[in-house]
């Protein structure tokens, strides 16, 4: 024992000293035994002494310790040496280039093996890249204190909802779990640099948010309180980036005037160089906070709440204090909260919510990524079993020891694993290269994936790991030979040869139902992706431009004036020779904005308030559904000279009005002001947004000039060969006001292809990886039928010489790979249960009951191992009798 | 018998160190600030090689001092004739001994 350790009657191990004696005990295990006891001892003694020096000029402190513990770490190395020196180390040099040489014995098996051990390790590696980029720590201080509030409303279906600033000034003032809380909102403006107006990115934020965010300035100051007041919020703070590439660097750019949107801002400060949250903002500006304002506006959501939980306080805590304010805050606005919705808040890590949604994504590929070890890992147990099978008759048959033979064993499938991890290391990189060259650019994180020290660790890790899994089959073989030692005397070809089957059976077994699995789960998943990858989603979404205004709240304070200038930028855009006709809608499909509203129809009383319905409201200019394509399928479109006029779309008029005429029928908003009661005057299609299987929700579509909106987007249908329209309608809106920021240009094909890149970048990957496996999968297959046939050489040729003809042992070779494939394939289609279960769990709407790819995936497998066996079964019958008499193994 | 073995950077500055009287591991580690995982084996090497030997203090002398034996390293003739040639080689050794703190024998 440690504690009762004496050294020369001295006793050595003091209570500080244990954790130090325990490291170096465990480090002397690898010590040669004949020098162990003296190896620990000098390594205790100067442990002792270096404590007792730092005791007796009390310098214990805990940098010295943890110096100590340094010098302790290195006795692993010492240990090492020791145990690798003199006989040792000429022994196990021996023994690696004994390994070597075995794998040059077989150039093209290894070469197999070797490719299949880093290209699965390299995806390996290359998926942990990306889940290490992904799942980092955010950059802020003390990230996992950070949390991110929502709005829920349960009965309407709405999660994830931002709070509005009556709900965010109730949670600043009544919490009792947070240090700091904040809020942002983004808001597209332009900016005057000179002559120039160019559109930027900015944020709207609180008081608290950089300090919550424990950012500092490089220059001036954050918000003040004051500055959320009306009147005094015209300050901005400048990111660095816009500052150094915007005003060139300008020193004295504090305190200096900024012309955004028309107005006068004062530059506060310039952040910190690496402070760029949320993403891509050019500049940040107060929220203005009405406290005379505040019983007002409660249903109108727009600010993303963040805090900081306060110190032993968890997220548990939080989500009880937000739910006893929610429940205080129902009673006090009770017409704002209809009990009905299921109003609630929610409290989440601030980190979920930027893996949150990559999760399910970074799980399937590793979980591809392990399947593709896994089958590559079968491959080179099969060379490696080969090669052990082959050493252990002749090592046995001259008195060679067991230990001596597991030992090579290891030494052997530890050097393939290695060198296939070295090779792996550089798959990862050239993979990582190709992804970042291959991501479309609305996948922004894609850039920021790189090769690391831990991807590094990773790697070799997981090619440790692996050699030492791939070396227990040899060693298994070797030692379930001594196991059965009595019966070989007597019974030893026959069990050498039902032995060897045996376990060759059960690898190729475990391929196949493991190929046969991930054929399906990578089907499946790319399968769904094609299905929305290919929908109708409603209209036509070819030759469609679209871009955003958001017009000043200040300069476009009425109706009246919001309402002429979309007319006059509709009319001036449908005037351009290059487009077909124009229309307006504030919340696009396939973009995040959602407008959701209570409503009530007059045929359709709610029997409670609970019951009262809400839906998505779409404002559109009244040609939006002919520009769109979405066909009209019953009544009219919109005319200036309706009355209060709504259009519905399809999903809503079945809900409503089954079997029925909707046309006609009055709709009205619920709202604080008096809303007029709304005729239905068409019905329109479906649009469908969340995929083929998925009902489209109720929708109701308004004419913008009888519900007024400042920020809408505007929809292009243009000609085929549509050139610089961009900047031609830029210019054109421009010339109606110079000051309101038209931005985000993108194509109808682009919105829809970004809100699947993700989808689209992942199923690329996953398709990447089944070809990846189903290659491994035929040539772990062809090599180990190769073995089995090298196995049954004697068999073959005795069948020859007695006159069988090739057709004959091509049959009897096919029947014997058959049998395994068949039940391969059993055990892999009964493997698949559980991922019905776990595959909707994994990857929300996706189904696993999908008869097609099962039946395909079988077929494909079949068809490919047919194959690599009728190679196998056609090589065997190339050899004449005699020939595979002489080769045949010992038996 | 001698082994042969070739006088790598630290090995130098290992010998040097002994020959200016720091005859413990630890104190090599600490003076020289090489890591434990590069002096020992490299002690280890060159005793094997007979540049250094090492022995164990005499216990009874440990006892009266109420402390554990310590295990101590010297260097060899062999090591002597070594190290005057790695100092040729190695011109920052000569520097070095201008640096070295006076270790009084213990």
């Amino acid at each position: 024992m440690m504690g009762g350790r004496k050294t020369g009657g001295h006793q050595l191990c003091e209570p500080g000293l244990r954790l130090y004696f325990r490291l170096i005990a465990l480090a002397s295990i690898i010590v040669p035994s004949h020098f162990r006891a003296d190896w620990r001892k000098e390594w205790e003694t100067e442990i002792w002494y270096y404590w007792a020096e730092l005791k007796e000029w009390r310098r214990l402190s805990f940098e010295t310790r943890l110096r100590l513990l340094n010098y302790c770490t290195g006795s692993v190395r010492d240990a090492l040496s020791c145990r690798l020196r003199g006989v040792e180390e000429a022994r196990l040099v021996e023994e690696i280039r004994s390994g070597l040489q075995t794998l040059c014995k077989r150039p093209a098996l290894s070469i197999a093996a070797l490719m299949a051990l880093a290209l699965s390790i390299g995806a390996n590696s290359l998926i942990f890249a990306i889940s290490h980029t992904l799942l980092c720590p955010l950059p802020f201080e003390n990230p996992d204190r950070l949390v991110r509030i929502w709005d829920n409303f349960s009965e309407l279906n709405l999660t994830r909802l931002p709070s509005s600033v009556p709900e965010y000034v109730d949670f600043r003032n009544q919490n009792q779990v947070f240090s700091q809380i904040a809020a942002y909102k983004n808001r597209n403006v332009n900016l005057m640099i000179g002559e120039k107006t160019i559109p930027i990115q900015s944020t709207k934020v609180t008081t608290e948010f950089f300090s919550l965010l424990g950012t500092s300035m490089v220059n001036g100051r954050a918000f003040t309180e004051s500055e959320e007041e009306p009147g005094k919020s015209n300050v901005a703070v400048l990111s660095y980036r816009l500052w150094h590439d915007g005003f060139a660097g300008d020193p004295h750019m504090v305190g200096r005037a900024i012309a955004l949107n028309g107005e006068s801002y004062t530059v506060v400060g310039i952040a910190a160089t690496d402070f760029d949250f949320p993403g891509r903002t050019d500049l940040w500006t107060p929220i203005v906070i009405d406290r005379g304002a505040l019983t007002h506006g409660r249903a109108s959501r727009s600010l993303n709440v963040i805090a900081r939980l306060s110190p032993n306080r968890t997220i548990a805590d939080a989500q009880n204090d937000m739910d006893a304010i929610a429940r205080r805050l129902q009673v006090q606005y009770v017409g704002n909260y209809t009990e009905g919705m299921g109003w609630h808040v929610t409290v989440a890590s601030f980190q979920e919510q930027f893996v949150g949604g990559y999760r399910p994504v970074i799980l399937t590929l590793s979980l591809a990524v392990g399947f593709i070890l896994l089958i590559a890992a079968m491959n080179v147990a099969n060379l490696l079993l080969t090669a052990a099978e082959e050493r252990r008759i002749t090592h046995l048959a001259t008195g060679g020891s067991r230990r001596l033979l597991i030992r090579q064993s290891f030494i052997e499938s530890m050097l393939i694993a290695i060198i296939g991890g070295s090779l792996g290391l550089f798959v990862a990189i050239c993979g990582i290269r190709l992804l970042i060259a291959s991501s479309p650019e609305s996948i922004e994180w894609a850039g920021e994936i790189h090769f690391d020290v831990m991807t590094f660790y990773f790697t070799g890790a997981l090619s440790l790991l692996t050699g030492f899994a791939l070396g227990l089959t040899p060693a298994l073989l070797t030692l379930s030979d001594k196991i059965n030692g009595v019966i070989r005397q007597s019974l030893h070809a026959v069990w050498k040869k039902l032995h060897c089957c045996r376990m060759q059976g059960t690898l190729m077994t475990c391929q196949v139902a493991l190929s046969l699995i991930f054929l399906i789960g990578a089907g499946i998943t790319i399968q769904s992706f094609l299905r929305l990858w290919n929908m109708n989603p409603g209209f036509d979404e070819k030759n469609l431009l679209t871009m955003r205004i958001s017009l000043s709240e200040y300069q476009y304070s009425t109706n009246d004036r919001v309402v002429e200038f979309y007319r006059e930028a509709l009319r001036k855009a449908a005037s351009l020779p290059e487009i077909e006709s124009a229309g307006a809608i504030n919340s696009l499909p396939f973009t995040e904005g959602r407008y959701n509203w209570s409503l009530m129809m007059s045929d359709h009383p709610p029997a409670e308030p609970k019951d009262t319905p809400c839906h998505e409201l779409r404002a559109v200019s009244p040609n939006y559904f002919q520009v769109m394509g979405i066909p009209l399928l019953r009544g009219d479109h919109f005319t200036e000279a309706d009355p209060p006029a709504v259009i519905i779309n399809e999903a809503m008029a079945s809900r409503y009005w089954p079997g029925g005429d909707p046309i006609g029928k009055q709709i009205k908003l619920l709202s604080h002001d008096s809303q007029p009661w709304r005729t239905i005057v068409g019905v329109v299609g479906d649009i469908r947004v969340e995929g083929p299987d998925k009902a489209a929700e109720p929708e109701i579509y308004l004419p913008y000039y009888q519900f007024p909106l400042r920020s809408m987007t505007l929809v292009l249908r243009t000609g085929a060969s549509a050139s610089n329209i961009e900047s031609r309608s830029r210019e054109l809106f421009l010339a109606i006001d110079k000051d309101q920021p038209v931005y985000k240009f993108e194509t109808m094909e682009e919105i829809i292809g970004n809100s699947l890149s993700l989808q689209k970048y992942s199923t690329l990957l996953l398709g990447l990886l089944a070809a990846m496996a189903l290659i491994l999968f035929a040539s772990g297959i062809h090599s180990l039928m190769c073995r089995i046939i090298d196995q049954n050489r004697r068999e073959i040729g005795i069948r020859i010489a007695l006159g069988a003809q090739p057709g004959d042992v091509r049959r009897l070779v096919l029947a014997q790979g058959f049998i395994i494939m068949l039940t391969g394939i059993s055990v892999g289609l009964a493997a698949t249960l559980p991922l019905i279960r776990w595959m909707p769990r994994l990857l929300p709407g996706v189904s696993a009951v999908d008869p097609i790819v099962y039946l395909n995936s079988v077929l494909l497998l079949t068809a490919v191992a047919g194959l690599s066996i009728y190679i196998s079964a056609h090589g065997a019958t190339k050899s004449n009798a005699v020939d595979l008499l002489r080769s045949s193994p010992p038996s | 018998m001698a082994k042969k073995i070739s006088l790598t950077h630290s090995a130098a500055v290992i010998l040097h160190v002994l020959a200016g009287g720091y005859q413990y591991g630890f104190d090599i580690m600490e003076i020289t600030g090489l890591p434990s995982g590069t002096v020992y084996p490299a002690l280890r090497r060159m005793e094997e090689a007979n540049l250094v030997r090492s022995q164990w203090e005499k216990a009874k002398i440990a006892q009266q001092q109420q402390r554990p034996p310590r295990k101590y390293y010297q260097l060899t003739k062999t090591g002597e004739e070594l190290l005057q040639e790695a100092r040729k080689r190695y011109r920052f050794l000569e520097s070095m001994a201008l640096n070295l703190p006076v270790k009084e024998n213990s």
